[in-house]
C-alpha cells in the first residue's frame, strides 16, 4: 500500500509513495512515486516518478518518469528516461531520452494552435533524444546535441546549424541555417530566416491542415487547422522530390514534381518530372533537368 | 548592262549600269540606275541613285535622293538636301542626313544624325568604340567643323534623330525630339522629348523621356533594368494589371522583393545623418532606427567614456573622459581631467582644471 504525503517545508523521502504534494524543498532518493505535485525546489535521485507536475527548480539524477510537466528550471544528471517531458523554462540534461519532449505548457498556447509571443526565450543544453519534440515558445536549441524523429514547432525555434529530423513541422518563427528532413511542412511566418530547405516532401503553405502523417505523430498538444496571415517567406534554396510551395520567394527551387503556388516569386525553377505554376506566381526561369 | 569602275579620279555620268564602283575619288554627275553601287574612296553624288544594293566603305557625299533595296554603310554617308529610301539600311559607320531616311529595316550600330527617320523595325545602337576601332572616328579637334561639314550636329555619344516614326523601335543612346512608334524599347542613356506610343514601352532607368503620349491614353510604362528584382517587379505589376492578384497580394510580393534588396531598411550607409562628414569622432545611440538627439529623455541616461585627449566634447548624457583641450558641453554629469575651455553641463562637474567659464546645473568639484 503506497502512502500519500503532504510536504510543507524541507523534507527527505525514500521509498514508494502514491501521491505527494510538496511545497518547499523536497529531496527524493530511491523512490517510486505515482504522482508528485511540486512547488519549490526538488531534487530526485535514482527514482521513478510516473506523474510530476511542478513549479520551481527540479534537479534530477538518473530519473525514470512518465508524464512530467515543469514550469521552471530543470537540471537532469545521469541518464534520464521517460515518456513525456514538458518544460516551461530552461533545461540542462546530461542525457535525456523520452517519447515526447515539449518546451511549453498548453496554457501558454494561443488560440488556433498559434504561438503567443512572450518576453525572452528558453535555452536548452545537453544531449536530448526524443521521438517527438514540440516547441511552443521561443527556444534556442543551439547548445543541444539532439536526436529528434519529429519536430513540431509552433513557437520560435532557433538553432545554429541545419535542423535535421524525419518529419518537420513549423508553424511559427524559425531561425536556422536550413532544414533537412524527409517531410517538411512550413507554415509561412514573418519570423522565418533560413537559407535552405532540403527534403523529400516539402510543403510551404499559408494554411495548415493536419494530414495523415501529422495525425500519426505522437504529440502532447492538440493542433488545430489555421491560416497564417503573414507575408511572403524568403528561402534562397529549396530542394526536394515533391515540392509544393506558396507565398514563398526563392532563388532556386529544384525538385522532381514541383508545384509553385500563389504569390510565389521564384528566380529559377528546376524540375525533372512535372511542374505546375500558379497564375498568381512570378517565375523568371523554368528549367527541365 | 555596263559596269563602271573609278579607281583613280573620275566621274560617272547618268545612265543604267550593272555595277558602279568608286575606289578613288569619284563623282556622279547624273541620275543612275544600277544593280550595285560600291563606294570605297571619296564619292560625291550629284545625281539620283537607284540601286538594288549600295555599299559605302569610304566617304560619300550625296546631294540627290537614293532609292535602294539595301544600303550598307561602313564608312561615312552624308546626305545633303537628299533622302534615303531603302528596304534595308545597315549603318556601321556614320550616317548623316538632313532630310529623311526611310526603310523597312534600319539597323544602326554606329553614329547617325538624321533629321527624320521612318521605318518599320528600327534598331539604333550607339557604338562609337566600334567606329574608333575602325579608324573612321571623328577627330575631336575637328569637332567645331563637324556641323559645318555635315550640316547637322553629330555626336559620338548619341544617335541624333529629330523625328523618328516606326513600328518597332529599339534604341540605345539616342537623342530624339519626337518618337512615334508602336513598341518602344529604350536603353542606355536615351533622351527623348516626346514619345508617342500605343504599345509597349520599355524604358531603361538611365533614359530620360520628357513626355509619353498615347492615343488610347492607356500607357504601359515598364522599366527594364539590369537586375532580376526589377524584372520580377515588372512581372508582379503585370499580374496585378491582368487582375490575377489583388492590391494586397501585389503589395506583399513587392514588399518581399524590397526587403531583400535592402529597401525598407535603412542601412547605416544610407542613413542621412544630421551632420557633415567632418572627421569628428561622434558616439551616437539609436533606439531601433531612431537616432537619439539632444533633449531626448533616453539620451540622458547614457554615459560615454572616452579614454583619450579630446578637442571639444559635446555629450547629451553623462561624460567621462580624459583631458579636453577645448570646450565641454554635456547634458548630465561631467567627469574628466583638465579642460582647456569652458564647461557647460546640466549636472555636476568633477575635473582637475578648467581654463574657461563654468555653467553647471549641479555642483562643481575641482580635484
Amino acid at each position: 500500500m503506497r502512502r500519500n504525503l503532504l510536504v510543507l517545508g524541507e523534507r527527505y523521502i525514500e521509498g514508494d509513495y502514491g501521491c505527494i504534494m510538496a511545497a518547499g524543498e523536497l529531496h527524493v532518493d530511491n523512490s517510486d512515486i505515482r504522482s508528485l505535485y511540486l512547488a519549490g525546489e526538488t531534487s530526485i535521485h535514482r527514482s521513478a516518478v510516473h506523474k510530476l507536475f511542478g513549479a520551481g527548480e527540479v534537479n534530477a539524477n538518473t530519473l525514470s518518469f512518465g508524464n512530467v510537466k515543469v514550469v521552471g528550471e530543470v537540471n537532469l544528471q545521469g541518464f534520464c528516461k521517460g515518456d513525456t517531458l514538458t518544460i516551461t523554462g530552461d533545461l540542462s540534461a546530461e542525457f535525456l531520452e523520452c517519447r515526447i519532449l515539449g518546451s511549453s505548457l498548453p496554457g501558454l498556447k494561443g488560440k488556433k494552435g498559434r504561438f503567443v509571443w512572450g518576453n525572452g526565450h528558453f535555452t536548452w543544453q545537453g544531449k536530448l533524444k526524443a521521438v517527438t519534440f514540440e516547441n511552443l515558445y521561443a527556444l534556442d536549441l543551439s547548445g543541444c546535441d539532439y536526436e529528434f524523429n519529429n519536430i513540431i514547432s509552433s513557437g520560435f525555434l532557433s538553432y545554429n546549424g541545419e535542423i535535421a529530423c524525419n518529419n518537420f513541422y513549423s508553424f511559427g518563427g524559425l531561425f536556422c541555417e536550413g532544414i533537412n528532413a524527409e517531410n517538411i511542412t512550413v507554415i509561412i511566418n514573418d519570423y522565418i530566416s533560413l537559407q535552405s530547405v532540403a527534403g523529400s516532401n516539402i510543403r510551404i503553405s499559408k494554411a495548415f491542415q493536419a494530414d495523415r502523417l501529422f495525425k500519426s505523430i505522437p504529440k502532447s498538444f492538440k493542433y488545430k487547422n489555421f491560416t497564417s496571415d503573414c507575408g511572403i517567406v524568403y528561402i534562397p534554396s529549396i530542394e526536394g522530390d515533391a515540392i509544393n510551395i506558396e507565398y514563398t520567394r526563392s532563388d532556386v527551387v529544384s525538385g522532381v514534381d514541383v508545384v509553385i503556388g500563389d504569390l510565389c516569386i521564384i528566380d529559377r525553377v528546376e524540375y525533372s518530372g512535372s511542374v505546375v505554376i500558379s497564375g498568381k506566381a512570378v517565375v523568371n526561369e523554368v528549367v527541365r533537368l | 548592262m555596263k559596269n563602271e569602275k573609278v579607281e583613280g579620279i573620275g566621274s560617272v555620268y547618268g545612265g543604267e549600269y550593272d555595277t558602279i564602283s568608286f575606289e578613288g575619288i569619284g563623282k556622279l554627275k547624273g541620275d543612275v540606275t544600277a544593280k550595285k553601287v560600291m563606294v570605297d574612296g571619296i564619292f560625291k553624288g550629284k545625281g539620283k541613285i537607284t540601286a538594288d544594293e549600295m555599299g559605302i566603305d569610304g566617304i560619300a557625299r550625296i546631294f540627290r535622293d537614293i532609292k535602294a533595296k539595301s544600303v550598307k554603310i561602313e564608312g561615312i554617308l552624308k546626305l545633303r538636301r537628299a533622302s534615303l529610301n531603302a528596304d534595308r539600311v545597315i549603318c556601321e559607320g556614320i550616317m548623316v542626313a538632313n532630310r529623311a531616311v526611310c526603310a523597312d529595316e534600319i539597323y544602326v550600330d554606329g553614329i547617325c544624325s538624321v533629321s527624320r527617320m521612318y521605318g518599320d523595325n528600327v534598331i539604333l545602337k550607339n557604338n562609337h568604340d566600334r567606329i574608333k576601332a575602325s579608324g573612321n572616328f571623328l577627330p575631336i579637334r575637328l569637332k567645331p567643323f563637324i556641323k559645318l561639314y555635315f550640316g547637322r550636329n553629330v555626336s559620338l555619344d548619341y544617335s541624333l534623330v529629330d523625328v523618328l516614326e516606326c513600328t518597332n523601335l529599339e534604341a540605345e543612346g539616342i537623342k530624339a525630339k519626337v518618337i512615334r512608334a508602336n513598341n518602344v524599347k529604350l536603353k542606355n542613356r536615351c533622351i527623348v522629348d516626346k514619345l508617342f506610343c500605343d504599345g509597349e514601352i520599355f524604358i531603361d532607368d538611365t533614359c530620360h523621356v520628357g513626355k509619353i503620349i498615347s492615343k488610347d491614353q492607356v500607357i504601359t510604362v515598364k522599366k527594364e533594368m539590369g537586375d532580376m528584382a526589377n524584372m520580377t517587379l515588372v512581372k508582379i505589376l503585370d499580374l496585378y494589371k491582368d487582375g490575377k492578384i489583388n492590391a494586397d497580394e501585389a503589395e506583399k510580393m513587392i514588399n518581399s522583393i524590397k526587403l531583400d534588396s535592402g529597401e525598407g531598411y535603412t542601412s547605416s550607409r544610407g542613413t542621412s545623418l544630421p551632420w557633415e562628414d567632418d572627421g569628428k569622432l561622434r558616439i551616437v545611440a539609436y533606439i531601433g532606427r531612431r537616432l537619439l538627439k539632444k533633449g531626448d529623455p533616453e539620451a540622458r541616461s547614457i554615459e560615454v567614456k572616452y579614454d583619450s585627449e579630446a578637442l571639444n566634447v559635446e555629450c547629451y548624457g553623462n561624460l567621462t573622459c580624459g583631458n579636453v583641450k577645448g570646450h565641454v558641453s554635456a547634458g548630465g554629469n561631467v567627469t574628466c581631467g583638465d579642460i582647456g575651455g569652458s564647461v557647460s553641463t546640466g549636472g555636476n562637474i568633477y575635473c582637475k582644471n578648467i581654463g574657461g567659464s563654468i555653467a553647471a546645473g549641479g555642483g562643481v568639484h575641482i580635484m
